[in-house]
């Protein structure tokens, strides 16, 4: 299947990129993140990343030229993969030339039009067949929120085609849970035109003033408020738990403290770490971060309607033990709906444990404001080296995904390797 | 061909293990082998379970004789003569045992085919991870990641009612037995009472059916209903509804049966063979959930599962009869597909019951999904229905079979389809469209839009789209 790359939207306010030049040629091979070209945005130069991988089949937009944000630059395919078919009912991206000046945006060359209906003569032609006069928006899609994608290629189902048109929503921006990300009504509960025109870090009270009977609609749309705009990252590293695990065991014999679980500990080395990186206790705010002294750790607890993010306050001033007993009392309270919104709103940073169910690594999607968000699978057992042999390790992987508006790999990959330094030498843990 | 016996602990090591091998059970293990697990069925009597034994395929293949033998003796309608029409019952239940015969040979093939394994014998819980089966000659115990309880469910009777398995019998009985009756009652009308109406019917003998909620099918559409009980009162059933039996008497091989109607007043009626078909009851005794944990729901007896199927314990999960009503097989085998997916990692929505069509088979055959009109009110929903009368079909017309309609529920909004309720010849294939376009998110304008092969009985399907906006062609 061809990948769309698109224009991103970088920032807030972006409506449109220069394309400053193309790290790869048509025909390279591409491997998801890597960062296919440098794009200069109102406020900033940024590498604009492969969300897939495959192989450069198509780029539609020279270097020095504008396009507005959601539209076609390039395609990315099987090496194999015929995608004529694909370009022929793709809008082509309208660009200008930097210099030119206040003139709109034109399309740089009309698609081939596919509206022509086919003759009555013509059977069995592959065309859509159904006319759908319902489904057409009945008003106009909002303005803020182009619709990028051209009728045809948004695979929602008719239900939903006809809910997004009364309700002004602009499916490009959703992402489908049915079959192949096909777009169907439970995708749209809770949303409206507002809810995705307003792209950018979300305000938190968005999702506050939600009740909790309605977990799961705050859920849809609070991903899709992250993964649209929010430009994500993911670095993953494994780590040793050779060392924690013996001494989680002594912890957990010690009768009078509360057993420290696996997410516990995480919590208490990640608050560590993230004294050091004040990157990832920031949001991003348009041309400055907000940076937070104060360690707000939330952990995603699962339940059956969904899953709900407990805060932990202060991670870094607190004994492991006290986590220990936060955590369990608010994963209790979570199960029955019994948390006070400031005890699962206002985190700096979130860890998301799947560890206890054979998972063996995943990443997470970024509850915005927060800057990332830790991923924890479950422990595997592998080969490893120790002191020159080859014995039967614990391994745990673990993914960090980032906004890459405030950091990138370099700094994700030191925050890692701290994070890791501290669990396979978990002593300070125990302080 | 055993798998990996662990000389430490004294068992067999699998990912899944899989109580019950009905439909529920046996498909789960079938998916649960492409997906390369490692699976075992704990099975006491046959794979297949109650569907394929003593259930669906056998009293299809009965129903078929009626239908044949109710064709033959419509013959003169079409201006054919047959004369001395001599039906054996007999072959009728020889025949559906052949066909049950071939279906379980062809299900054990797959079950091979995907390496799955059957261990013969009763199963029963011992540990979260653990199951012990009594086979014939040996006791093993069987150790897997997860397990799913498919342990289905049995016939059930009322205090007053014992079975005898010979004049007072439940479906296991009647689908075995060879002579008719001289006359039948049969308590209760759902699914099961129906289907055996119209096969004793169709083969003359009287039939009484008593149920004691105001209508036959009382979860299908009331308008359903009700058609369907002039249809039998049609065939000469008698259909008593909103009427309890009281009390039994055995007078020389005669039943004298009291009932006692809503309006409290008392009635007596005579039959020699009394079929009871009242329900079935989940099969949860024994298998070791109380030690464990394993909540069942104190009224209903089904096992409590949350929509994952999965129950009180992480790793286990109870599929079919045994922990979700409606009873059907395809809904026990779309549990245990799903369960199956999940544990493997697939992303899957929940199955929702109320997308588990419904179909009985008797004549005229009832199929559904989703919302009867008077639920989808009672949901707050604007409703707009629309029916289409198979008499105004042309299909219809020329098979003879103008009986029933297509009703189509819809939220007026959207045109969403909350409910679709067919009676009428082959609703239960008909239905299947409806499940289709359901489960794409169609609403009733697609189904007017698309285009039907004419004439068939499925263009009452596009006419019942077209009637929610007044634009039935045919009506
Ligand atoms: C007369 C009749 C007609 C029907 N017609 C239809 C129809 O047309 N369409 C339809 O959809 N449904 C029909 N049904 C319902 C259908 O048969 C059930 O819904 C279906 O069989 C349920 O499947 P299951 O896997 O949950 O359980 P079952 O089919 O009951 O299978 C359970 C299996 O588990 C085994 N078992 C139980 N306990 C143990 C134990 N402790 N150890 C080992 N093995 C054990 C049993 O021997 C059995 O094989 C009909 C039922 C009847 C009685």
């Amino acid at each position: 299947m061809a990948n769309r790359v698109v224009m991103p939207k970088l920032t807030d306010t972006m409506e449109e990129g220069v394309l400053l030049q193309w790290y790869k040629k048509e025909g390279d091979t591409v491997e998801s993140g890597d960062a296919l070209a440098e794009v200069e945005t109102d406020k900033a130069v940024m590498d604009l990343e492969a969300f897939a991988s495959g192989t450069l089949k198509k780029i539609l937009v020279e270097p020095g030229y504008i396009v507005p944000s959601g539209d076609l630059i390039a395609l990315i395919a099987r090496d194999d993969e015929d995608i004529e078919a694909l370009l022929a009912k793709e809008k082509m991206p309208r660009t200008r030339q930097v210099g030119e000046e206040g003139k709109a945006a034109a399309p740089a060359e009309e698609a081939p039009a596919k509206t022509t209906s086919p003759s009555p003569q013509q059977t069995k032609t592959q065309s859509d067949t159904t006319p759908e006069p319902e489904a057409k928006p009945k008003a106009a899609s909002p303005p803020s929120a182009p619709i990028a994608h051209t009728d045809g290629e948004i695979k929602a189902s008719p239900l939903a085609k006809k809910i997004a048109a009364e309700r002004q929503i602009d499916l490009s921006q959703i992402q489908g849970s049915g079959p192949a990300g096909r777009i169907i009504q439970r995708d749209l509960e809770g949303l409206s035109a507002g809810a995705i025109a307003s792209t950018g870090a979300a305000p938190l009270n968005e999702a506050e003033r939600v009740e909790l009977t309605m977990l799961r609609k705050a859920i849809a749309s609070r991903m899709i408020q992250s993964k649209a705009p929010v430009p994500h990252f993911y670095v993953t590293s494994e780590i040793d738990m050779g060392k924690i695990l013996p001494l989680r065991e002594a912890l957990q014999k010690d009768g009078d403290t509360p057993r420290p679980s696996m997410s516990d500990l995480f919590i208490k080395a990640t608050a560590l770490t993230l004294r050091k990186f004040p990157a990832f206790r920031s949001s991003y705010a348009g041309d400055h971060l907000n940076v937070s002294n104060a360690i707000d750790i939330g952990l995603a607890i699962g339940m059956p309607e969904g899953v709900i993010t407990a805060v932990i306050r202060n991670c870094d001033q607190k004994t492991l033990s006290q986590i220990s007993a936060e955590v369990k009392d608010k994963a209790a309270r979570a199960r029955v709906k019994k948390l006070k919104p400031e005890e699962y709103t206002g985190a700096v940073f979130s860890i998301s444990n799947l560890g206890m169910f054979d998972v063996e690594s995943f990443s997470a999607i970024i509850t915005p404001p927060e800057a990332a968000v830790l991923a924890i699978g479950s422990i595997l057992e592998k080969p490893v080296v120790s002191n020159g042999e080859i014995v039967i390790g614990k391994i745990m992987k673990v993914t960090l995904s980032t906004d890459h508006r405030v950091a990138d790999g370099l700094q994700a990959a030191e925050f890692l390797k701290a994070l890791k330094s501290t669990m396979e030498n978990p002593l300070s843990l125990a302080l | 061909m055993e798998k990996e016996y662990s000389e430490k602990s004294g068992e067999y090591q699998y990912d899944l293990l899989i109580l019950g091998g009905g439909p529920g059970g046996y498909v789960a293990a079938i998916r649960a082998g492409q997906l390369g697990m490692k699976v075992a069925v704990i099975e006491k009597e046959a794979i297949g379970g109650t569907c394929l034994h003593h259930g669906c395929i056998p009293s299809k293949a009965i129903i078929r004789n009626a239908e044949v033998l109710s064709l033959i003796q419509d013959a003169n309608k079409f201006g054919i003569q047959v004369d001395n029409v001599r039906a054996d019952f007999g072959a009728a239940i020889d025949r559906s045992q052949e066909v049950l015969g071939k279906l379980h040979k062809g299900v054990t093939h797959l079950m091979e085919k995907q390496k799955v394994e059957i261990h013969a014998g009763f199963g029963k819980l011992t540990g979260p991870k653990t199951i012990e089966v009594k086979g014939e000659k040996e006791t093993k115990t069987l150790r897997g990641k997860s397990i799913i309880i498919s342990t289905g469910s049995r016939v059930r009777s009322l205090p007053h009612l014992k079975i005898d398995g010979k004049r007072i019998l439940t479906s296991d009985e009647a689908l075995l037995r060879k002579d008719l009756p001289k006359s039948v009652l049969i308590v209760g009308g759902g699914a099961i009472g129906c289907e055996f109406a119209y096969i004793y019917a169709a083969y003359g003998v009287p039939v009484t059916i008593v149920e004691t909620l105001p209508n036959l099918l009382p979860l299908e559409d009331s308008e359903v209903s009700k058609l369907l009980e002039r249809s039998f009162k049609k065939r000469k059933i008698t259909v008593l509804t909103n009427t309890s039996v009281t009390a039994v008497k055995d007078e020389k091989g005669v039943f004298k049966i009291e009932f006692k109607t809503a309006d409290g007043e008392s009635e007596t009626r005579e039959a020699e063979v009394i079929l009871v078909a009242v329900g079935r009851a989940p099969n949860v005794e024994s298998i070791g959930l109380e030690t464990l944990g394993v909540s069942v729901d104190e009224k209903t007896k089904l096992i409590q599962v949350d929509e994952k199927m999965q129950t009180k314990k992480a790793n286990i999960f109870a599929i079919g009869d045994v922990s979700s009503r409606p009873a059907l097989a395809h809904g026990a085998m779309a549990q245990g597909v799903f369960v199956v997916e999940s544990l493997a990692g697939i992303a899957r929505t929940p199955i929702e019951l109320l997308n588990v069509p419904s179909a009985v088979y008797c004549h005229p055959q009832v199929a559904s999904i989703g919302l009867t009109e008077e639920k989808a009110k009672a949901a707050g929903h604007s409703v707009k229905v629309a029916k289409f009368p198979l008499s105004a079909n042309g299909k219809a017309l020329a098979l003879g079979e103008t009986e029933g309609f297509v009703k189509i529920v819809t939220d007026e909004k959207y045109g969403e389809i909350l409910g679709a309720h067919i009676i009428g010849a082959e609703a239960t294939e008909l239905i299947g469209e409806f499940v289709l376009a359901k489960t794409l998110e169609s609403t009733a304008a697609e189904l007017k839009q698309s285009i039907h092969p004419h004439p068939t009985l499925s263009e009452a399907v596009m006419e019942a789209g077209g009637a929610i906006f007044g634009e039935a062609i045919h009506s």
